[in-house]
């Protein structure tokens, strides 16, 4: 191979898009690795403290899309403390000055300021799509420098970040000379945009594919953009109620009409159920839908539309469908592939009209089921096991019980059994999270029968460091494990080092891991950063008692090539 | 294939040690398992079954429970904020106007503002004011239904209470959900310690009329709510409270 022309190479690593295929064949040589990294074209970093920006600029300068992971995954649920990091900026400011040919850039659970926006407008003369989901940081302003300054500008993705609203100015700032748009969601926009800027910007863009708007707009302005995107395949709705004139919705019939191309809804938001039947028509051609921000439907308004979506294949919705409301999905649904039930009520112990029995009733009428989230307040494993019996094709189980610690609701024993069956008759699970009364048996199960795992979710789980290690020792292709309130302590955190090396983060909190314990993994694993999170100073503490080491409140281990942080706060000590 | 849905298992409610609970009369499924302590959703909108905290983590019913501290059930359901935030919204959004009144918490330096239209109950608002000021708050409901804030870092209890359109300091969760949003006008997270003690003696003078009298006396409004008719009571919101009693 030696002898061949470099384009040749090139021409053979073309085939080659996969990430992981792209880092082996860097390895095997440095005319190949060279001859890689000036090709590459597509990097992921899955944890943006892993690596330096820098570093990643300088290996590849010809780059066009980058994705960048920040917060761990539990940062979700308000267990990483605000100010924790995260930061977009570097790895913009990196961009910026090595990969000017970059056109996309994907960013989650990140910190993003309106400069570092301001500074991505500005850099990059091809770029073409920003996505950001479960960010912060930002406001309305930079939005609107994204829109004023990247000319080739065609996808604009906003999900669920927290956006300051500084007015409505931004939507506005898409000059006249942009037509380019494909995708545009700004669903998570709070504030109110102005209705004549959006109808201009979506007349202009006969490339509109993806079309997601937030709250404020009206009946009457979606009807008026729908007439100009017959091509439309992706809608989140504006606002649904009724307190527009009937003949707002006739036009938004008409319109809807014309969407032949529609296969995916979203938004609803405090849609009036009268407003929905206005759908109807809609629904026989959709395969996606998303009724998770309507608390306002109930179960009877929700089987009514879901009941004629006989295409469907993605849903996701509240628990107020109930056991009767997924007994009509799994009726009328046969190609779902993938279910979210979301719980209304928020507090532990609150109240779900969803239990096994719905579950078990989707199992049986939607065998092509494959990714599942589902928070209920009562599971039994006997439903489990007929679950696992009748989707063996599960590669994403997630199942919540609202209560935590909640045994078999029938039998009172706890819940190993029915994971237990999950893990052994998905074998292409990926991903799991687990709940409910569990021991160290079922870590038993999942260590031995889940093996294609890559990420474990665990939650008021186990009776001891036994737990733990077995799913550190049998799932092989674990990498990201994250634990809360479960008695694993220092033996089980040491019973693996090597391991870390494999996997790319370990989060745990609440357990019984303390400080020497992470001390000691630190002094076998330098190439790992030990990160002991404490949101209260109890540096004093730990001086005072000598004997008697405290708990280690939060833990985060990642392996690294960059060393400890330096952005990292004063609560978090890095080992 | 299907489930077995018989649901008889007084046995099984015996072999775990629940005890007279499981036989009162409850509007539950025959045999359904019931955690001591904990109350079912009922009719009443606003009182969402809360199990207190303490009986959670314990009646995991393996003997060794979780390690967390009793109070600390922090993000959970794991739900994004977004979430949360997006559906309070929502669920609000269907009534006319917002209702911002100003929120305080003892010892905190700065106040914040919620709006009261955005909930629709005690429980969100209190879920929201957890997540406002500080992550490692948590609710606590007592027997009495009396409903406290407590962090969990140093065990210092919070009293919600509000101010009503007559001036009055109130405790949060007595009146229907709907009165509450009409009358409250700001909210203070009063410190559990201060709210029993006697402090107001020297730092709230309080001028006492009565009859046309006037006399100066010193006294505490709590115990003034106790001990006075309400109807003859009007208490003024200025910062050294004045006490009129009518004849």
């Amino acid at each position: 191979m030696t002898y061949f022309p470099e384009e040749v190479v090139e021409h053979i690593f073309s085939f080659l898009p996969a990430q992981r295929d792209r880092n082996t064949v860097s390895l095997v040589c440095k005319v190949w690795y060279e001859i890689e990294r000036l090709s590459r074209r597509s990097v992921f970093v899955g944890n943006c403290y892993a690596v330096r920006a820098e570093r990643v600029a300088l290996r590849f300068p010809n780059v066009r899309a980058l994705t960048v992971k920040g917060k761990p995954h539990f940062a979700d649920f308000n267990l990483v403390p605000p100010d924790w990091g995260g930061y977009a900026g570097p790895w913009i400011e990196a961009a910026a000055r090595g990969c000017v040919g970059l056109e996309e850039l994907r960013m989650k659970r990140m910190v993003v300021s309106d400069e570092s926006l301001e500074l991505l407008s500005r850099s990059f003369p091809r770029f073409r799509a920003l996505v950001l989901i479960s960010c912060e940081g930002f406001s309305t302003d930079g939005l609107a420098a994204i829109a004023s300054h990247c000319k080739l500008l065609s996808e604009l993705d906003l999900q669920e970040n927290e956006v300051e609203d500084r007015g409505p100015r931004w939507l506005s700032c898409f000059p006249d000379s942009c037509t380019s748009l494909v995708s545009l969601n700004f669903a998570c926009i709070k504030g109110e945009v102005n209705a004549g800027s959006l109808e201009r910007l979506v007349s202009r863009s006969p490339n509109l594919r993806s079309l997601r708007l937030n709250r404020s707009v009206s009946v009457d302005t979606l009807a008026k953009i729908l007439m100009r995107t017959p091509n439309l395949e992706d809608l989140g709705t504006g606002n649904l109620t009724d307190d527009f004139q009937t003949e707002s919705y006739f036009r938004l019939t008409s319109a809807l009409e014309k969407c032949k191309m529609l296969r995916s809804l979203s938004g609803f938001w405090d849609a009036s159920p009268v407003c929905l039947s206005f759908i109807y028509p809609l629904c026989a051609q959709l395969t996606g839908l998303n009724l998770s921000y309507a608390p306002t439907l109930d179960a009877s308004d929700l089987t009514k539309m879901i009941s004629r979506c006989v295409k469907l294949q993605r849903l996701w919705v509240l628990d107020c469908i109930s056991d009767k409301g997924l007994q009509v999905v799994a009726s009328s649904c046969k190609d779902l592939q993938e279910l979210r039930v979301f719980p209304s009520d928020f507090y532990v112990a609150g109240y779900s009209a969803v239990t096994e029995e719905g579950l078990v009733a989707i199992s049986l009428g939607c065998p092509k089921l494959n990714s599942l989230l589902y928070f209920c307040h009562q599971m039994t494993n006997a439903a489990l096991i007929t679950v696992a019996k009748n989707c063996p094709n599960f590669t994403r189980f997630r199942l919540c019980i609202l209560e935590p610690g909640k045994p078999d609701v029938m039998t009172n024993q706890p819940l190993d059994e029915g994971f237990g069956a999950i893990v052994r008759e998905c074998k292409g699970l990926r991903r799991l999270s687990i709940s409910g009364l569990l021991t160290d048996k079922v870590f038993m199960y999942i260590g031995k029968y889940a093996k294609q795992l890559e990420m474990l979710s665990i939650a008021f789980a186990g009776d001891s460091d036994k737990g733990m290690m077995h799913v550190m020792n049998g799932c092989k292709n674990l990498r990201k494990l994250e634990i809360r309130d479960s008695p694993f302590g220092d033996a089980a955190l040491l019973g693996n080092v090597a391991k870390y090396e494999t996997m790319r983060s370990l989060w745990m909190s609440s357990c019984n891991v303390t400080l020497k314990g992470c001390q000691v993994l630190a002094s076998k694993m330098p190439m790992l950063n030990i990160e002991v999170i404490n949101e209260w100073d109890g540096s004093n503490e730990m001086e005072e008692n000598h004997g008697e080491l405290p708990k280690v409140e939060k833990l985060y281990v990642y392996r690294t090539t960059a060393g400890a942080r330096d952005d990292a706060p004063n609560f978090v000590k890095i080992l | 294939m299907s489930v077995e849905t018989k649901r008889s298992s007084t046995e099984s409610s015996a072999a775990s040690g629940l005890d007279f609970e499981d036989t009162a009369l409850t509007l539950r499924l025959p045999g359904a398992v019931s955690e001591p302590d904990r109350k079912r959703a009922s009719s009443d909108a606003d009182a969402d079954a809360e199990a207190d905290q303490s009986t959670i983590a314990a009646s995991a019913a393996s003997s060794d429970a979780p390690p967390a501290p009793k109070a600390r059930v922090v993000g959970w359901p794991p739900v994004r904020s977004f979430r949360k935030n997006a559906l309070a919204d929502v669920a609000g959004s269907s009534k006319a106007a917002a209702k911002f009144v100003k929120v305080a918490v003892d010892g905190a330096p700065y106040l914040r503002k919620v709006d009261l239209e955005a909930y629709a109950g005690y429980n969100q608002l209190l879920q929201a004011l957890q997540d406002k000021f500080f992550s490692h708050f948590t609710i606590r409901k007592f027997a009495d239904d009396e409903r406290k804030l407590v962090d969990a870092v140093n065990g210092t209890e919070y009293v919600p209470t509000y101010e009503d359109k007559d001036g009055d300091w109130m405790l949060v969760g007595d009146v229907p959900w709907k009165m509450f949003v009409e009358t409250c006008q700001r909210l203070r997270l009063m410190k559990s310690s201060e709210a029993h003690q006697e402090p107001f003696n020297d730092a709230y003078p309080m001028l006492v009329i009565m009859d046309g009298l006037k006399e100066s006396r010193k006294l505490c409004p709590a115990d003034v709510l106790l001990h006075v008719r309400h109807e003859l009571v009007q208490l003024s919101s200025t910062a050294f409270g004045s006490l009129m009693v009518l004849s």
